[in-house]
């Protein structure tokens, strides 16, 4: 028979619930490092000084201010305000031209009839690119990049590699954000443009944005790698398109563009093959014939095919189609005045901006799409094409443009949607499973305690305690245990972890986890409050797990409808 | 390789130009020609090339080394 020592019994169970400890507060660090929230803070108010020049004063009085308050006050001004508008006189909302911003906005200040006093302040619509030729850019609106830049980090930290005739460091092209090159064409070093198509695709993806400059891009964030595999009149061999394909993918490219095409190719399938397999996101242009059949690499399983639209949405006359299009995206349509694609590129001097039209232009717009959606660190290669796909809009259409068109903001919902059902489902899954262990655990521990305060005796002043505890306390074990046989764990968890928007899920999991054991326990007996009969301890079982579950839907409708109003 | 057909200047990406034989076999041509033969008939020699384009607007290419007017 094995002799267990009470001691080693105590010494067992305080490792094991040390470690149950410990594998929880490791798991729930590993869990807010993966999945940080984001921080919602208030911008620092703007601490200019107010200027002595003339201008329009806004004056907020204290409400029910009155027509003789208003009075008042534009006697110590020393210049007429009236109310800002009749329709809003119970915000007594008032405004004054003034000769000495300063000085009036000084005058006013401290006095009881005033609760804020500032120049008038001209905003803008939030979001939207100050970039002079964005009003021009159909197309980025057309493919929902405004919420890329209202949501996400704008591709920052994603590198994406233009396998293209080049990129030239064109004025709205951040150089910082353009990587070192290559060139893979015959007798040409340089990775700089000599045609000026790479350098329009490139702007596309990360035209400098939100600068005052020109026009702005999908993922102004992202940082450009330059590959140079077409010659200046725009044609490539296969060997040079291969060798870049894997260059780019040695060399940290997470998505590459290939806005270029022709007959099949095995090296440049083996090429994009490796580097799909590898997490890059491939993406190349199915051709401009305007007839069916998609050329290479377009049309390979481990690229995304991209058709071109017109600023109406519907397919570009020059737009080849048939397998092989998995998605399409703003081409451009150059028969329409404005119908381009308009991006910085070579030209008269640096500032040259034209409007272009092919499935060329349309590629680099899914290639943007794709590197905010990895900018946001919630998806990888397979979920930004999937979410690419899934959100695209206009199938039903016409199915030669393959999924349907480029909707950057709801392939957003997608990821943003999937990462919070991930980060709940652990959450939650990892609340269960510790309120699960943790009655049988503390048990246990209890129940050890118990017979090694009884072997010790007298002996042990621990051992002593708890030989002197209630019995019956200990005669239930774990199941009959009062933090155990009521909503008082669930409470606890709703009120700590369920306040806090990162943990909450792992509460929902506590309470879920509670109520179904309480249920269980009042079913098969197996949980018997202590101080209770069986009957009456069966019904306050039944209305703790209510209780429990209550709490639990209560927290899960509080985190649904917070993220609602985020 | 000497091809003589209808010349057309396409309009996508920087622009491209196309020759169509008369047996409506497409070449997209590498090289500089005057703008003003858009539509014209010429002859063309070069070398034939089965690359990728940024034009995508034939599966092959003709590399121009002479080109001329038909009248």
């Amino acid at each position: 028979m094995l002799r267990v020592s009470a001691a080693y019994i105590e010494r067992t169970m305080r490792r094991f619930t040390s470690s149950l400890l410990k594998l929880a507060l490791l798991l729930l660090a590993a869990w807010e490092a993966a999945w940080p929230e984001p921080e919602r803070q208030l911008p620092e108010p703007s601490r200019d000084a107010i200027l002595a020049e003339p201008g329009v004063l806004v004056v907020d009085l204290v409400d029910g201010a009155d027509e003789s308050d208003l009075a008042v006050l534009a006697l110590k001004l020393g210049a007429p305000l009236a109310w800002f508008a009749d329709e809003t006189r119970d915000e007594a909302l008032a405004v004054a031209h003034v000769p000495d911003l300063a000085a009036a906005a000084a005058s006013l200040a401290g006095d009881p009839l005033v609760e804020a006093v500032e120049p008038e302040i001209q905003l803008t619509a939030l979001g939207l690119p100050n970039d002079p030729l964005y009003p021009r850019q159909w197309h980025l609106d057309a493919m929902g990049a405004p919420r890329g830049w209202d949501e996400t980090p704008q591709g920052r930290g994603v590198v994406v590699a233009v396998i293209d005739t080049g990129i030239a460091l064109v004025e709205d092209l951040d150089p910082a954000r353009v990587r070192p090159g290559i060139s893979f064409v015959p007798g040409v070093s340089s990775s700089t443009d000599d045609n000026g198509h790479g350098t329009h695709v490139a702007g596309t993806i990360a035209q400098t944005t939100f600068n005052g400059i020109g026009a702005a891009g999908v993922a102004p964030q992202a940082t450009l790698l330059p590959v140079k595999a077409l010659d200046r009149w725009g044609s490539g061999t296969s060997e040079a398109i291969a060798a870049g394909i894997d260059w780019a993918a040695d060399n940290g490219a997470n998505v590459i563009n290939l806005s270029l095409g022709g007959r099949y190719s095995k090296v440049v399938a083996v090429a994009a093959d490796k580097a799909r397999a590898r997490g890059v996101v491939v993406v190349a242009a199915v051709g401009n014939s305007g007839t069916e059949g998609v050329s290479y690499p377009g049309a390979l399983a481990s690229t995304l095919g991209v058709a071109a639209t017109g600023p109406d949405g519907t397919r570009a006359p020059y737009s080849s189609w048939g397998v092989g299009v998995d998605l399409a995206a703003p081409g451009g349509d150059t028969r329409v005045p404005g119908g381009g694609v308009l991006q910085n590129t070579l030209g008269e001097g640096a500032g040259a901006y034209r409007e272009l039209q092919g499935t060329s232009m349309a590629t680099p717009h899914v290639a943007g799409a794709a590197a905010v959606l990895l900018s946001t660190g919630a998806c990888e290669a397979s979920c930004v094409e999937a979410a690419l796909l899934g959100s695209a809009s206009g199938r039903a259409a016409d199915r030669r443009l393959g999924a349907g068109s480029l909707d950057l903001g709801g392939a957003l919902d997608l990821v943003q949607g999937r990462a919070s059902r991930w980060r709940w489902a652990f959450g939650a899954g990892l609340g269960v499973v510790l309120a699960s262990a943790a009655p049988g655990a503390v048990g246990f521990w209890l129940q050890a305690a118990l017979w090694g305060g009884l072997l010790a005796g007298p002996l042990s002043p621990a051992g002593a305690g708890l030989v002197a505890a209630p019995s019956a306390l200990w005669s239930v074990g774990a199941s009959g245990f009062p933090l155990w046989a009521s909503g008082l764990v669930p409470i606890l968890a709703a009120l700590t972890l369920g306040a806090w928007r990162p943990t909450r899920a792992f509460a929902v999991g506590v309470c879920a986890a509670v109520a179904v054991g309480l249920l269980h326990g009042a079913w098969d007996g197996s949980v018997a409050p202590w101080w209770m009969g069986e009957g009456l301890g069966g019904a306050w079982l039944v209305g703790q797990a209510v209780l429990s579950m209550g709490l639990g839907l209560a927290l899960a409708g509080l985190h649904d409808l917070e993220g609602r109003r985020a | 390789m000497t091809l003589t057909g209808r010349l057309e200047r396409v309009h996508v990406g920087m622009g491209a130009w196309v020759l169509t034989t008369a047996g409506a076999h497409r070449y997209e041509l590498l090289g500089d020609l005057p703008s003003a033969w858009d539509g014209a008939q010429v002859t063309v020699s070069g070398d034939v090339v089965q690359g990728m384009t940024s034009a995508m607007v034939a599966p092959e290419q003709l590399r121009v080394l002479d080109a001329q007017l038909r009248s």
